[in-house]
């Protein structure tokens, strides 16, 4: 199920709006017939000429759903550089250059219980995730959400209220600090052998694997790095691995990579 | 249907339109075809093979520059048993020309491998490369010497029949110098240019981008500079020169043909649109219609330039930038 053949579309802007100073939320429509996407994969956009910035801007996906004439397409991001800049001109109708589906997904563990652990903008693809699992009735999921300040959460009206626990770093929502910190004080999620199910930056996520470590505990974590092209051609982004001297290409073989399999000490200086 | 003839011969090598992936950018070919139609192009060159397994650098391999990118991957690969095995036999049947580029730590290991692949079909041509800087290994960049890029072309040449590219580094003072030594041990051509040396700092945090400090910069940014050490190449040594460096648009890849490039490779461009070696191919086919051009050949070196002003060769080092 993770191996669609990504293909060049051009996709089209049905809305983009700013939610936070700098933050959007950007719908993209796709022919209907455009494979599915799965929590945890990316689209790899074209923001301007070849030239400059020469490289795509990969996303995951917040949203993916079915119209009669479209395939829908939500992404969240961040004004952090100059494709992101030029990501928060865009306005309905404008036309994108994508390439996907790409990468790998979060696998759905139906059987245990699900603990999602967003580090801010990492949201994205567990806002998708919980979706899937809500609908599949799935006994517990638990989403923490965690963020510098409360402006950054997003998404929070499509999660249910007693799945929700927020910590902010500034202390405007939810518990103060970071989430990771926030989480040691509900033990209780840890029984029953949960699978975490992690994205946002590489430090929290490296910190999220700690704790899912000393639990024993499964975590798929979704890494973020510069992707040079998405397709596994530049070998740009490369993962160290565990007891391994062969890197892993976080762009094909993952975003979503088992934890425990990351050598987090050899990431990065 | 155009009645233009796009084929060319290039360093020996036949192929049916001038434009090629390079070397490290379409990995060992088949990664591609989900998107590019490598039919449509004239061949494609793989991604450097070692005769050992290489896992290459540790993170962080690339960083994005204006326009255009540095890396420091360290020629991560399979070794040539797995891509003998496993990577060549996918581009079977594939109605296009496959240049390997092979590497090593001294001429004994290129010639192992030009050996190892003498009698492999699918392999049309090879390409030496003997000019990455990001190897930890010192002496690599063989191509910083005449007499060291002689060594491996003197040793490489009686193993096989096969089409020999030796591609260039522009990392040295007069290019022609190093392409003549190539060419006098038997090299058919020279593919020029690999990456500039070039480095980025993380101002946050106070530590160079890439892991091993420099990398090799590619991208639109290094073309013209390609271009150049690509003239001076064809002025002084009158040889066939497969010309890269920085081509994203038809446009770009004419500027190396009608300069006299006997062929073109797209690298970096491909990772941002890996379709464009087949547009390439599309645009260069449009504007031989469009300016009453019949053959490709007829094109390849039809630069006009007034003599007179006109930088010589031996000048183009001297007096360059004033």
């Amino acid at each position: 199920m993770n191996d669609t053949e990504p293909r060049l579309d051009r996709a089209r802007v049905r809305a983009q709006r700013e939610t936070h100073p700098g933050f959007f939320w950007l719908t993209l429509e796709f022919p209907p017939d455009y494979p599915a996407i799965l929590p945890g994969q990316y689209l790899n956009l074209r923001t301007g000429s070849l030239v400059d910035p020469l490289f795509r801007r990969p996303f995951g996906v917040v949203e993916f759903r079915r119209e009669p004439n479209a395939s829908l397409v939500e992404l969240y991001y961040g004004v952090v550089g100059p494709g992101t800049a030029r990501m928060a001109t865009w306005r309905g109708g404008d036309e994108v250059d994508c390439l996907g589906p790409l990468g790998h997904s979060y696998s759905i563990v139906h059987d245990r219980p699900a603990l999602l652990v967003a580090g801010g903008r990492g949201a994205a693809p567990l806002l998708y995730l919980y979706r899937l699992m809500r609908e599949r009735d799935m006994r517990r999921i638990q989403f923490a959400f965690g963020a510098r300040s409360k402006g950054m959460l997003f998404g929070l009206d499509r999660i249910q209220e007693s799945d929700l626990f927020i910590a902010t770093e500034d202390g405007s929502a939810g518990k103060t600090g970071t989430i990771v910190e926030a989480l040691k004080t509900r033990s209780e999620w840890f029984h029953d052998n949960p699978v975490l199910y992690a994205c946002g930056p590489e430090r929290f996520l490296a910190a999220t694997a700690q704790l899912a470590a000393e639990h024993k505990l499964d975590c798929q974590v979704s890494l973020e790095a510069v992707y040079g092209c998405g397709l596994g051609l530049c070998r740009g982004c490369a993962v160290p691995l565990r007891g391994e001297s062969r890197f892993l290409m976080q762009c094909t073989e993952g975003p979503v990579v088992d934890a425990s399999r990351i050598d987090w000490e050899r990431m990065h200086v | 249907m155009s009645d233009r003839d796009l084929s060319v011969v290039a360093g020996r090598l036949p192929l049916k339109n001038p434009v090629l992936v390079a070397s490290g950018t379409g990995g060992y070919g088949a990664e591609l075809t989900p998107i590019l139609d490598l039919t449509a192009i004239g061949g494609v060159v793989t991604k450097t093979i070692f005769l050992d397994v290489r896992p290459g650098n540790p993170p962080q391999r690339i960083a994005e520059t204006p326009a255009g990118m540095l890396n420091s991957i360290g020629l991560e690969g399979v070794g040539v048993e797995r891509f003998l095995a496993e990577k060549l036999p996918k581009l079977n049947g594939v109605d296009t020309k496959v240049v390997v580029s092979i590497g090593g730590y001294g001429p004994e290991d290129f010639a192992r491998l030009a050996s190892r692949l003498q009698n492999v079909d699918r392999c049309d041509a090879i390409e030496l490369n003997i000019s990455c800087p990001n190897v930890k290994e010192g002496g690599l960049d063989m191509s910083t010497h005449p007499r060291l890029a002689a060594d491996v072309v003197r040793t490489v040449r009686p193993c096989t029949q096969k089409p020999l590219w030796a591609k260039l580094t522009p990392n040295v003072t007069r290019i022609s110098d190093v392409g003549k030594a190539c060419l006098d041990c038997g090299a058919d051509g020279l593919s020029a240019i690999n990456t500039l040396l070039g480095m980025q700092i993380d101002v946050a945090r106070r530590t160079p981008t890439l892991r091993r400090g420099v990398g090799g910069l590619s991208g639109p940014a290094i073309r013209p500079i390609a271009l150049v050490k690509c003239w001076e190449l064809l002025q002084v040594l009158r040889c066939d020169v497969i010309g890269m460096g920085g081509i994203a648009t038809a446009n770009d890849a004419l500027e190396f043909l009608i300069a006299g490039c006997k062929a073109v490779q797209v690298g970096t461009a491909v990772y941002a649109d890996p379709d464009c070696p087949a547009r390439i191919a599309i645009g260069i086919k449009d504007y031989l219609e469009r300016t009453g051009v019949k053959r490709m050949t007829d094109l390849i070196g039809a630069i006009s330039v007034d003599k007179e002003w006109l930088l010589g060769p031996k000048a183009v080092d001297e007096e360059g930038g004033k």
